[in-house]
């Protein structure tokens, strides 16, 4: 399980993989982008970014041997995460549309003259 | 109590010289040191996470300006940037695995090309940020980029600047850990029986460029 072990054993293949792997999602999701998908497209450009960011946890930062608490940690932090995200989407859903007063939402000439 | 001390004495004769006193062996220091940095960035995740929550919330409130800004960003730049944090992350595992291998001189080369890379990157990035103060498009009142009028537009480019810009201040750090790593391992402090500095020191990076991986969808690929 520990690197040290295998010192003279140890291979840059996963690596390698890896990392063709991460170019090839780069493209594809680079590709899709200029395709009109719909609304599967934010779905599809998600899943691509997390199936490139698992392969970044498990491979390049080792997390596939790591011991059980660094995986803990890890999986705590990102259901925090979407937790809070998840329930704040929840709450903007389901309430009545916002009047959005102009301000700072609005783009346009809303600089007020320096006094 | 004696006897204690007497197989302590006894231990200390095989210990590897980088073994902290309080830890058994290299391999349960080395678990230690991994778990609190895992601790570390997970505060690094929920840091982001908050980000990316107010992110989605005004996305939902403006969807139309997400597209339009969107579409103002450099795509071409953004996946430039991309492949340039993929690689460095590459170049840092090799860098590992040329140490764990006992391949300093290309050890320090992997570990020049991320930092390279890393500093690259804010490059690429500052120049973006050039051309989006030129053009206005900026957060909040200082809003005036004429061609996006839509509802909106200036919080795309608050969020946008809050993120990017988050991310770039922990490039930097990243770069400059990456740089103190170098002259390290060329100075001979690493080798395959103790590499944990270098080991950490990739962890970070390897989120920094995680972040990434989700930064350039959501803000140039809407």
């Amino acid at each position: 399980m520990a690197h040290n072990d295998h010192a003279h054993t140890h291979s840059a293949r996963p690596y390698i993989l890896t990392f063709m792997w991460l170019c090839f999602c780069t493209v594809l999701t680079y590709t899709l982008a200029h395709k009109d998908l719909g609304a599967w497209s934010f779905a599809i450009a998600m899943a691509i970014a997390a199936a490139k960011g698992l392969s970044v946890i498990l491979f390049f930062m080792h997390l596939y041997d790591q011991p059980g608490p660094s995986r803990l940690t890890l999986a705590i932090a990102f259901f925090f995460v979407l937790l809070v995200i998840t329930l704040t989407l929840t709450d903007v859903h389901t309430r009545f549309p916002l009047s959005l007063p102009p301000g700072s939402f609005r783009s346009g000439n809303v600089v007020p003259p320096i006094q | 109590m004696a006897e204690h001390v007497e197989a302590h004495e006894h231990g200390h004769e095989e210990h590897h010289p980088r073994l902290q006193h309080h830890f058994q062996d290299m391999r349960t220091q080395q678990h230690a040191a991994r778990l609190g940095m895992w601790l570390f960035l997970a505060t690094e995740i929920l840091l982001f996470g908050g980000l990316f929550c107010a992110y989605s919330y005004y996305r939902t409130l403006f969807p139309e300006a997400w597209k339009e800004c969107s579409k103002h960003l450099n795509r071409p730049f953004g996946l430039l940037e991309t492949f340039d944090l993929i690689t460095s992350s590459f170049t840092m595992v090799l860098a590992i695995h040329f140490t764990r291998i006992g391949n300093r001189k290309l050890s320090v080369l992997m570990l020049l090309a991320t930092a390279t890379m890393g500093f690259g990157f804010l490059g690429l990035h500052g120049y973006e940020y050039y051309h989006e103060w030129l053009e206005g498009a900026l957060p909040g009142k200082y809003y005036h980029f004429e061609e996006v009028t839509a509802t909106g537009a200036p919080m795309f480019y608050a969020v946008y600047f809050l993120m990017t810009g988050l991310h770039s201040a922990h490039v930097f750090i990243g770069g400059v850990v990456l740089l103190v790593l170098t002259y390290l391992t060329a100075k001979g402090n690493y080798d395959a029986s103790y590499d944990h500095p270098l080991d950490l020191g990739g962890l970070y990076w390897h989120l920094v460029d995680l972040i990434w991986i989700f930064l350039f969808p959501l803000l140039y690929l809407v």
